[in-house]
This record gives C-alpha cells, structure tokens and sequence, in this order.
C-alpha cells in the first residue's frame, strides 16, 4: 500500500476535511462543566455525560441564555481537530434541556438584565390614548394573534396595523422577532406602539420570550411596546421589558384600545349636559333679570312716596309764610295813605291816616299818638 | 382589509367637540351665540358618533420575510 506521509498540519488539515465531510453538523445533549469566558469574547466549555466529556467553543455574542455548570444542554455544532491537536466542537447552536435548565437560566438571565436596569419602571412609556398607527409582531397562524385582532376590531375602527410574520417559539424565533422590531424601529412612518403577543405554552415554548435577543429588542424599541403571553405560569423576560404587559393576547388589545360605544355614550353624555347647563344659565339669568325688575319697582313707589312727603312739608313751610294766612290769624298789615306799608312808628305822624288790611276789609284809623 | 369609511383624524375632531362643549360651562356665556354653537356642537358629535359606529381597523401583513 502506499503510504503518503503528511506534515502534521497535513494531517490536522485531512482530519478537518473528513470530519467536515462526515459530521458537518452534530446534535448533542450534555451537562455543561468549566464553563468559562475568555476576554469577554471566547466562551469555553465541557460538555459531559457520565463517562466522558468533549470541549466546546463559541463566541460570546452567540450566547443568548445564561450557562452554568451542572445545566443540561443540547447543542449542535461542528467538530475540528484544532491547530494544537484539540478536538473542539464549534457550538453553531444552544438550546437548554429540561425544565430544571431552563428554570436556571431564567433566574441568572433574569438577574443580570435586572442589574442593567432593564426591567426599571422609569423605562416604561405611557402608551397613546388613542391609537392610530400599530404594528403587531406575531404568528399570523396562531390563535392568540386572531383573538387579538378580532377583540381589538370589535373595540375600535380608527386603526391601521400592521403586521409583521414571525416565529414565536423554536430556534429561529428569537432572531425573527429582534429582525420585526429592527423593521418598526426603523420605519419611516412612526407608530404609535408595537404589541408582542403570543398564545400559551410549555415553558419550553415560551423560550423565545426569555431570550436576550428578544428582551433587548423589547427594552430598545424606538415605540411602547405591550407584551402579551397568553400563559399561567409566571412572567417570561419579554414580559418584564415590555411597556405594558397584558395577560393575554385579547388583554392586550383592550389595553391598547379604547371601547368604541364607551366613548359614543361619553359624547352623548357631554352634548347633554352642556344642554342642562345652558337651560341652567337661561333661569338664573331670567331670575336674576325678574329680581332686578322688582327691585326697581319697589325704589320708585319709595321715592315718590319720600318726594311727597318732602313736597307736603315744603308745601305746609310755604303756607305758614303765606301773608293771606297770617292775616287770618290776626296779623294785620299797616299802610299809609299813600299806600306804602308801614313798619315803624317814625314812618308816620300824628293826625295822619292809616290803612289797617285785615282779613275781611280794610280799617282807615286815624294816629293818635306815637 | 377594506374600510367603509375615511380616516379621520378623530383626536383632533373629539378636542375640538370637547372644546365647543366646555364653552358651555363657562361663566358669562353669549346667550346670542350659544344655538349657533350648539347645532355646531350637535353636528360634530353626530359625525364622530357615525365615525365610531362604522370605522374598522385596516390591518396590513407586511410582505417581508424576517428570518435572515
């Protein structure tokens, strides 16, 4: 036979090339151990069963559950012999295994998203009273997103929404729904929110909504963002980000949109009552007008009855003064012959007449003496 | 995916309603002017009323694929 002989970088290079032809990809399941991030950029790990153990490798960015040793994994990834004679595998994919791993990974996700602020209520933005331009990140397919639209139809008509198609569970989920809120984010034409929503699940299911790709695109959406997970258990990651989180998705489109024959009723309601209030205006103005009439009334029938008194009063003073009334009263008014009335006793001499006017003729007397 | 009837601007059209209405509760209000308002009033409130009745949401599934 012949027998070629290689360089050792020959070989490395053969070994690559077989095991590209033989296994360009594997899936594995494992228990995580030494797990280990070099430089904030090289993820370094064992994958373990009982009897033995192979090393991984993959960059941080890939990442996007929190690992731990101990936590149960599957991976699929691509095996080469290293330039130092390593076997590695190159992990090109992540996925947590089981309930207890999952659980775990939620926690420590949790934890550290927590620790950036993430989930901090001054994040939170009101969402529009009245909606007008929406986008919904959803699975056309799947019940939740017909429910959401069917009660937010019946609820409201003043909308436009659009619609962006995508997985909400499995591997590719994560990067559909962070690629729906890069489109929105970047739309020419705002929107007044963005609504995640989904039906229930496992929390297997729910994955996607824990992932650090979709919590990030929830937390960094140019738009509020209501989230709706249609589950019992507890909050997913996704959940905590959003704006607003709804229960369900038809709790989301309540939420977002008010009650259409709620508001018909309130526009009724103010049309009437600005009636009342004018009818209101209408009687006080009227009362006010017939006090003020009979106010007037009563002055005038006072004064006249003060202007008469005070005429009578003058009238009775010009009486007293009249000369007619004295006389009556036994005043009597001298004059002389010449008739020039006489006020003093040098006004006349003895021997001389006088005209004495009492009240029925006159007196001709005679001085006698002064 | 149709709509029966035009996007109006209804925030816009519901503060100017408001607006009108709030006119009435003011203190000295021109009586003179006030049937003139309130037929302006009556009117609009119908318009938005029909608007609420008749309006459906147009919804648009965006013809783009997001798996990269």
């Amino acid at each position: 036979m012949d027998t070629t002989v290689l360089t050792v970088s020959e070989y490395i290079d053969l070994t690559n090339q077989t095991l590209d032809y033989a296994y360009p990809m594997v899936v594995l399941e494992g228990e995580v151990s030494q797990f280990k991030v070099s430089r904030d950029k090289y993820v370094f790990f064992d994958l373990k069963d009982e009897g033995a153990s192979v090393g991984c490798f993959m960059m941080v960015f890939s990442l996007r559950v929190a690992l731990e040793d101990g936590m149960k994994i599957r991976i699929t990834a691509k095996p080469k012999l290293t330039q130092w004679g390593k076997f590695s595998l190159t992990v090109h994919n992540l996925e947590l295994v089981g309930d207890g791993a999952l659980q775990r990974a939620f926690e420590l996700m949790k934890a550290k998203l927590t620790k950036e602020g993430l989930f901090s209520d001054e994040r939170k933005r009101p969402l529009p009273s009245l909606p007008r331009r929406i986008g919904v990140i959803s699975s056309t397919g799947a019940a939740g997103y017909k429910d959401f639209i069917t009660l937010a139809g019946k609820r409201w008509g003043d909308m436009h929404i659009d619609v962006a198609d995508v997985r909400v569970q499995g591997e590719r989920s994560p990067q559909q729904v962070a690629a729906a809120f890069d489109y929105f984010n970047q739309a020419e034409q705002p929107y007044d929110a963005l609504v995640l929503i989904r039906g229930g699940g496992s929390l297997d299911d729910l994955q996607a909504f824990n992932d650090e790709l979709v919590v990030r695109a929830v937390a960094g959406s140019r738009y509020p963002v209501i989230v709706g997970v249609g589950h019992e258990q507890d909050v997913t990651l996704a959940d905590l980000a959003a704006d607003v989180r709804a229960s369900t998705p038809s709790n989301a489109a309540e939420i977002l949109t008010p009650n259409r024959y709620d508001f018909s009723r309130d526009i009724d309601l103010r049309l009437r009552s600005a009636v009342s209030t004018l009818k209101g205006s209408l009687r006080y103005l009227r009362e006010s007008i017939d006090a003020q009439l009979g106010s007037m009334r009563d002055l005038t029938i006072d004064t006249v009855i003060r202007r008469r008194e005070d005429l009578a009063g003058v009238m009775a003073r010009i009486d007293l003064a009249n000369p007619a009334q004295l006389i009556s009263r036994g005043y009597a008014v001298a004059s002389s012959s010449a008739g020039v009335v006489v006020r003093s006793v040098s006004d006349v001499r003895t021997g001389e007449k006088v005209m004495i006017q009492l009240s029925d003729g006159t007196l001709v007397t005679e001085v006698v003496d002064e | 995916m149709s709509k029966k009837t035009e996007q109006l601007d209804f925030a816009k059209e519901y503060d100017k309603l408001k607006k009108l209405l709030e006119w009435f509760e003011s203190e000295d209000i021109d009586l003179a002017a006030a049937p003139k308002k309130y037929k302006e009033a009556q009117a609009l409130a119908k318009k938005l009323q029909e608007y609420l009745d008749n309006a459906e949401n147009s919804i648009s599934v965006l013809d783009k694929d997001f798996d990269s």
